[in-house]
């Protein structure tokens, strides 16, 4: 897919920290999604985050909604997210379900790079495009496939291992 | 569009004479006059041709032999069917009418949450609802209603959670210190308060004496922990969300993910209602879990000014 660059040059660096925010969740038997917000216009890495599900009890702990709740809890009192925020990429190993995709937009980013799709809940393009949606928020921009293989190949790792939180999927009538 | 194979009567009302569907949906067509035009047919599948010819309840042998004879040439066998009155109103109407009468496809929300449910849960559902209703009036930001939810557990009566939110428009007008934090929609308090209960029932298996903690709130709105005793459960499995206003894309898949069992919400979001208005997330066929809305409940009290949940 045609990338559009954004942030400066590392990007292969940041999403190196995403990957390894994931690896920690895989450690603890979370799944293994990584995020890094980084400002763009000197590459510091803002906050990070990785998927939080089991040890929370909630299953909207992802890895963006941590490092936006890092980010917000370490930035000056009063900060409006949206100024923060849309000065930043944010790197996250796989694309953004459809509820952080909506997150995204309220906390006001504009560009959103990501590793793997999401085919089940991605909600920048696979799933649906909440992303360019007209919608609450503002609409961001997405680069995708940096080190998809990498962020795939840690999420086969975790399945093979089979998330023993999750009871089995009951079919609604 | 079931609208084509809604035959009998021929319109979305009451049909004078017609008895009224009970909540179970077990009443069916009532007499319009023997023989009248055929409004509906539907294909139902590559061998069979339905076809309503008549809206009236007339005895088996009253088809008689002129319809029979006129049917011969075409290998029809005319046959007297019960069929539902009114479109179904509730996923489980849709596939149990199903077979008596072909459907072009299931309801997406349920429009009149009053044929979908039946007493006394709709007034239990009711009373959370005016719960959800205080809550967001408590959350107004500058005369505009905030939105409100109630959890309520897999026992229809147990308030497992109640969270609440200024609105995201008016959280933008207001002064940095003032506004709520962007995320913190009530949908998203709320499911977040009924993790940290589940996570301290787990723990407190282990940890005596420790209790469900609710997460600390910024401003414009809050969450409250209601009931005596956790009910635990894995995320919220089995529980209904009652909210005031239609859920937001994020507020809709947070409770998708949480694997909620039923949504009922009062008023639609058309800008950013993810359950029926902008998205079907509910129905949408790549998401892993289904699961039931209904859309109407106390729908008069919701108060103007009201948008994203
Ligand atoms: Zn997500
Ligand atoms: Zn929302």
């Amino acid at each position: 897919m045609a990338a559009a660059r954004f942030g400066v040059e590392s990007r292969e660096g940041n999403m190196r920290l995403a990957l390894a925010e994931a690896e920690k969740a895989l450690a603890v038997q979370e799944v293994p999604i990584g995020c890094v917000i980084v400002r763009n216009c000197d590459g510091h890495v803002v906050a990070r985050g990785r998927n939080n599900t089991v040890a929370t009890g909630d299953a909207t702990r992802h890895a963006e909604f941590e490092a936006i709740d890092a980010a917000l809890a370490h930035a000056d009192t009063g900060a409006i997210a949206s100024d923060l925020f849309d000065a930043c990429t944010l790197y996250v190993t796989c694309e953004p379900c459809v509820m952080c995709a909506a997150a995204l937009r309220y906390a006001g980013f504009r560009h959103v790079c990501f590793g793997c799709r999401n085919d089940k809940f991605g909600g920048c393009g696979s799933a649906l495009s909440v992303h360019q949606a007209p919608t609450g928020g503002t609409s961001f921009q997405v680069e995708e496939g940096v080190f998809a293989e990498e962020a795939i190949a840690l999420l086969r790792r975790f399945y093979a291992n089979e998330n023993v939180n999750a009871p089995q999927a009951r079919k609604r009538q | 569009d079931f609208r084509r194979a809604r035959g009998s009567t021929g319109h979305d009302g009451e049909a004078p004479g017609a008895t009224p569907v009970g909540a179970n949906g077990a009443s069916f067509a009532a007499p319009a006059g023997p023989f009248a035009a055929a409004p509906a047919a539907a294909c139902t599948g590559a061998q069979h041709v339905v076809a309503l010819l008549c809206t009236a309840a007339v005895p088996p042998d009253a088809l008689g032999d002129e319809v029979t004879r006129a049917l011969l040439p075409f290998a029809l066998r005319p046959r007297l069917a019960r069929v539902p009155r009114n479109a179904p109103a509730a996923r489980w109407q849709y596939d149990a009418w199903l077979h008596v009468w072909p459907l072009m496809c299931p309801p997406h929300v349920h429009a009149a949450v009053h044929r979908a449910l039946a007493e006394p849960e709709l007034s239990a559902l009711a009373a959370h609802m005016r719960t959800a209703l205080r809550a967001a009036a408590d959350a107004a930001i500058d005369g505009a209603d905030g939105v409100g939810v109630v959890i309520v557990a897999p026992d229809g009566t147990t308030a497992l959670a109640v969270g609440s939110h200024g609105t995201w428009h008016a959280c933008r007008s207001r002064p940095a210190a003032q506004r709520a934090h962007v995320l913190h929609h009530a949908v998203m308090r709320a499911v977040g308060i009924v993790g940290a209960r589940n996570v301290a029932q787990r723990d407190g298996a282990l940890v005596r004496g420790a209790g469900a903690r609710a997460p600390v709130d910024g401003g414009g709105g809050g969450g409250a922990e209601h009931g005596p005793r956790p009910i635990g459960g894995y995320l919220c499995s089995g529980c209904t969300a009652v909210v005031t206003i239609e859920p937001c894309a994020m507020c809709a898949m947070a409770l998708l993910h949480s694997r909620i069992a039923r949504v009922v919400y009062a008023r639609p979001d058309p800008e950013c209602g993810a359950l029926g208005s902008r998205y079907r997330l509910h129905t949408h066929r790549q998401l892993n879990h289904r699961f039931e809305v209904h859309r109407g409940l106390c729908a008069h009290e919701v108060g103007p000014g009201v948008a994203a949940s």
